[in-house]
C-alpha cells in the first residue's frame, strides 16, 4: 500500500475528462503504484453540471475557477481535459504553482503556446515539477509492444509509414458547430484532433523525427448549426448556422530525418470508419501493421520467414510479456480503450515518483506542434514543401 | 509664463498614411495638443526630411523649421520637447535634449530598444534636473482609466487575472507595450516578478528595430495576479480582460462587455465605464498632467520610471522567448538590444 497520496485536479469534464477520471481511478487498482491518485476536486464553469459530474464520478469537490485548484495544497497534479486554447494559460500557471501538469493532446492551438509551455516545463523540471502530454495510445500494449520491435531492430531499417486516422462523426452537414469545429477553441480540426496523434505515433514508433511536409487539407462543410449542447463527439443543433472554421480532413506526405518517407490522412469523413487508427511501417526485414479497431493485436512480417510459408502473421499482444498486460487479464482476454488512460496515469505517477521526465515530455508535444504548423502552413501555399526546422523559430 | 514646445520628428502628414494602422506621425497629434493647451506656443518642428518638416510647419503654421535636432535646441532654448521618432532614436535625442536644459521630454513609446538606452534616459534626467515621460496615453483613456478606478475600489473583488491582445499584426514593441503598461496600471503599478515568454520570428523589421511575428507572454506582478499578453497576424482588434473574483470586464474594439453576479452590479459597473468621452482629448490629458507633475514637483502616471518598468517587461519578453526560460526580475541581463544587426 502506497502511504503517499497524489492529489488530483481536473480542468474539464467533457470526453476527455470522464477517461482521466476512469484512469485516475483503476490505476491504483490494476498497478502497485508508488503514490496513490486521489480524486480531490474538478473545475468547470459554473454550471450545475459540473456537480453532477463531481458526484457521480467520485469527485470530493468541484470548483468554478480552475485558479482555485491552484492555491489548494491537497492538490498536487493538474489534469487538463478543457479545449486546446486554455492549455498554455493553465499549464504555465499550474506549474508555476509547483503543480505537476497531465494536459491532453494537442499540446496547444499555437506553436507559440507550445513554447511557452514547454519553456515552463523545463523550468518546472529544474524544481522537481512534472509535465506529460497525453498521447495515449502510446499505451496501448500494442503500440508500446511496436515500438519495443522497432527500437530492438526487429524490422531493421523503417523506409514507409503508413498513418491513418479516419472518423466519421460528422459526415452529417447538420451536425452542431461544437467546439472542436471553432478554431479560436481548438486550433486545428482533424489536424490537431487525430493528426496530432499520427504524427506523434509515426515519430514514437519509428525513432525517426519529422523535417519536412507537403499537404493538403479541406472543410468539406463550411457552415454548421449552432450547437445548443455539446459533449465529446456528441451534440444538439439550434437552427442558426455559424462557420466551420477549421480542417474537416488534412492529407499529407513526409520526409523523416533516419531515411523514413510517409504519408498520413487524417479525416472525420472516412463514412463508416469510427475511429479507425492505423499505421503500418516497412522497414528492410520486415513490417508491423495496427488498427485500433483490432487494438489488441499487431500484424507483423518477417522477410527472413520461409518464403513458402511467410505471410502477415497475427500477433495477440495480450501475452504478460507485452506492456502493461501483467496488471490485466489472462492472455487472450483483452484491454480497451480506457486501459490506454490508465497505462498513461501510472507512467505519470511512476515518473513524479522517481524524479525524471515523463514522456512525452512538453518538448515531445511542441515537436509535434511545429510539425502540425507546417502541414497548415504547406497547405495554405499550395502544398508547397515546409521544413519543420524553421516553424516558431526565434530569430 | 507661456512654455515653448517643439516636436521631434513630423513624419509623414496624416492624409498620406493609414488611418488607425501606421503610417502617419504621432506628431501631429502632439503639435495639436501643444497648439490647444494654454500658456504653451508650440514653436518649431525638426524632422530630417524638410519635405515633411514643412508639411508640418504649413499644417500647424508659424512654426520654425529644423533638420537638426542639436541645432534647434541651441536656438529655440524650448521647455517642452516631444520625442516623436522611432524607439532606436529616443535613447540620444531625450539625452541631448535633457542635456541642453530642457525642462520636459515627452517621449513616444516605446520608450527605447534595449534596457541601457532607457537606463541612460533616467540618468540623464537624474543629471539635469529634466523629466522624461513616456507617451503611455492610454492610461488617460476612458473607458481604460475608469476601470482602473473600478478595480482600485474593490468593484471587481479580489483580480484573478488580466489579459491583454493586439492582433492585426502589430509586435509587443509597437503596440503591445500599451497592454504591459495598462496592466501594470491596473496592479497599481506593481513591480513585476517574473516572466515567460514566446515569440516566433522571422527577423523582421518596423520602425528600426526586430520584432517577432507572434508573442505570447505571461507576467507575475509581485502580490498579485498572472498576466497574458498576446500580440499577432493570428488574432484580429484589440483589448483587454480584467477578471475579478466580483466581476469580469472586457475592453476591446467593439466596446465594453461586463459580467457580474448580479445584474443589477453588472448595469451599475457598465454606468461607470460608460462615460461619454468624445471631445476629451487623451494625449490633452497626458500633457497637462506632465506640465502639472512638473511644477508640482509630483508623480505623473507617465513618469519615465514607468516606462522603464515597460521596457524591462519586454526586454524580458524577449530574452525569454530567445532562451526558453523564465526570467526573474529586476532584469539584470543589459544584452537584448531589437536594433537589427549590421550586414
Amino acid at each position: 500500500m502506497p502511504d503517499r497520496t497524489l492529489g488530483v485536479g481536473l480542468v474539464g469534464y467533457g470526453f476527455m475528462g470522464r477517461a482521466h477520471t476512469f484512469a485516475w481511478q483503476a490505476a491504483d487498482r490494476a498497478f502497485d503504484l508508488p503514490l496513490r491518485p486521489t480524486l480531490r476536486a474538478i473545475a468547470g464553469r459554473s454550471d450545475a453540471s459540473l456537480a453532477a459530474a463531481a458526484r457521480s464520478w467520485g469527485w470530493s469537490s468541484w470548483e468554478t475557477d480552475w485558479r482555485r485548484l491552484l492555491e489548494r495544497d491537497d492538490i498536487d497534479v493538474i489534469d487538463i481535459c478543457a479545449p486546446g486554447g486554455l492549455h498554455a494559460e493553465i499549464a504555465t500557471a499550474a506549474l508555476a504553482a509547483g503543480k505537476h501538469v497531465l494536459c491532453e493532446k494537442p499540446l496547444a492551438d499555437t506553436v507559440a503556446e507550445a513554447q511557452l509551455m514547454s519553456a515552463a516545463a523545463a523550468d518546472a523540471a529544474r524544481h522537481g515539477v512534472r509535465a506529460m502530454v497525453g498521447f495515449n495510445y502510446r499505451r496501448v500494449p500494442a503500440l508500446a509492444a511496436a515500438a519495443d520491435w522497432v527500437a530492438k531492430g526487429v524490422i531493421g531499417d523503417v523506409r514507409h509509414i503508413r498513418a491513418l486516422y479516419l472518423q466519421d462523426w460528422i459526415v452529417d452537414p447538420e451536425f452542431p458547430l461544437v467546439w472542436r469545429l471553432q478554431k479560436d477553441k481548438a486550433g486545428s480540426g482533424a489536424l490537431g484532433d487525430l493528426g496530432a496523434h499520427l504524427v506523434d505515433l509515426a515519430q514514437h514508433l519509428s525513432g525517426q523525427r519529422i523535417v519536412g511536409v507537403s499537404a493538403l487539407t479541406e472543410t468539406f462543410v463550411p457552415s454548421r448549426p449552432i450547437a445548443e449542447s455539446g459533449v465529446g463527439l456528441s451534440g444538439t443543433s439550434g437552427s442558426e448556422r455559424g462557420e466551420v472554421t477549421v480542417d474537416d480532413a488534412a492529407v499529407f506526405l513526409a520526409r523523416l530525418d533516419g531515411g523514413a518517407i510517409a504519408t498520413f490522412e487524417a479525416t472525420r469523413f472516412a463514412t463508416g470508419h469510427k475511429n479507425a487508427l492505423q499505421i503500418e511501417l516497412n522497414g528492410s526485414l520486415g513490417s508491423i501493421a495496427f488498427d485500433f479497431e483490432s487494438m489488441n493485436e499487431l500484424l507483423y512480417y518477417s522477410a527472413a520467414d520461409d518464403p513458402s510459408t511467410a505471410g502477415f502473421r497475427r500477433v495477440l499482444t495480450t501475452d504478460e510479456s507485452h506492456p502493461y498486460i501483467s496488471a490485466w487479464w489472462p492472455p487472450g482476454h483483452g484491454i480497451g480503450y480506457e486501459h490506454t488512460f490508465v497505462h498513461q496515469a501510472r507512467d505519470f505517477i511512476e515518473a513524479i515518483a522517481q524524479s525524471r521526465d515523463p514522456r512525452p515530455t512538453f518538448a515531445d508535444g511542441l515537436q509535434v506542434q511545429q510539425v502540425l504548423q507546417a502541414v497548415e502552413d504547406s497547405a495554405a501555399n499550395e502544398s508547397a514543401w515546409t521544413r519543420t526546422e524553421s516553424i516558431g523559430a526565434y530569430a | 509664463m507661456t512654455r515653448r514646445a517643439v516636436v521631434v520628428g513630423a513624419g509623414r502628414p496624416p492624409a498620406l498614411g493609414v488611418q488607425g494602422f501606421e503610417g502617419f506621425s504621432i506628431g501631429y497629434w502632439h503639435g495639436a495638443v501643444y497648439q490647444a493647451t494654454p500658456d504653451v506656443e508650440l514653436c518649431a518642428v525638426v524632422d530630417i526630411s524638410n519635405e515633411n518638416a514643412s508639411a508640418f510647419a504649413d499644417h500647424f503654421g508659424s512654426v520654425a523649421v529644423y533638420s537638426d535636432l542639436e541645432e534647434m535646441l541651441a536656438a529655440e532654448r524650448p521647455d517642452i520637447v516631444s520625442i516623436c521618432t522611432w524607439p532606436g532614436l529616443h535613447r540620444d535625442m531625450t539625452v541631448a535634449a535633457l542635456g541642453a536644459g530642457v525642462g520636459i521630454v515627452l517621449c513616444e513609446k516605446p520608450m527605447g530598444v534595449s534596457l541601457a538606452d532607457v537606463d541612460d534616459m533616467l540618468a540623464a534626467a537624474e543629471r539635469s534636473g529634466g523629466r522624461v515621460f513616456i507617451n503611455h496615453q492610454r492610461r488617460f483613456e476612458q473607458p481604460y482609466d475608469g476601470l482602473r478606478r473600478l478595480i482600485e475600489d474593490g468593484a471587481l473583488g479580489e483580480i484573478l487575472r488580466l489579459e491583454g491582445w493586439v492582433g492585426k499584426g502589430w509586435d509587443l514593441m509597437s503596440w503591445g507595450t500599451h497592454w504591459v503598461d495598462m496592466l501594470r496600471y491596473y496592479t497599481g503599478d506593481a513591480a513585476p516578478e517574473w516572466l515567460l515568454a514566446a515569440a516566433p520570428a522571422s527577423g523582421n523589421v518596423r520602425y528600426g528595430h526586430l520584432v517577432e511575428d507572434q508573442m505570447l507572454l505571461q507576467l507575475r506582478f509581485q502580490n498579485g495576479p498572472l498576466a497574458l499578453i498576446h500580440c499577432g497576424s493570428h488574432l484580429d482588434g484589440f483589448g483587454i480582460t480584467v477578471t475579478g473574483s466580483k466581476a469580469v470586464v472586457t475592453i476591446d474594439d467593439a466596446g465594453v462587455n461586463v459580467y457580474a453576479h448580479s445584474d443589477a452590479e453588472a448595469d451599475r459597473l457598465r454606468a461607470v465605464l460608460s462615460v461619454d468621452a468624445t471631445g476629451t482629448d487623451t494625449l490633452g490629458q497626458a500633457i497637462a498632467d506632465i506640465i502639472r507633475a512638473t511644477d508640482a514637483g509630483e508623480p505623473s502616471r507617465i513618469d519615465g520610471t514607468n516606462g522603464h518598468v515597460a521596457t524591462e517587461i519586454i526586454m524580458a519578453a524577449y530574452l525569454s522567448a530567445r532562451t526558453a526560460r523564465r526570467i526573474e526580475f529586476p532584469l539584470t541581463d543589459r544584452e537584448v538590444d531589437l536594433r537589427p544587426t549590421v550586414g
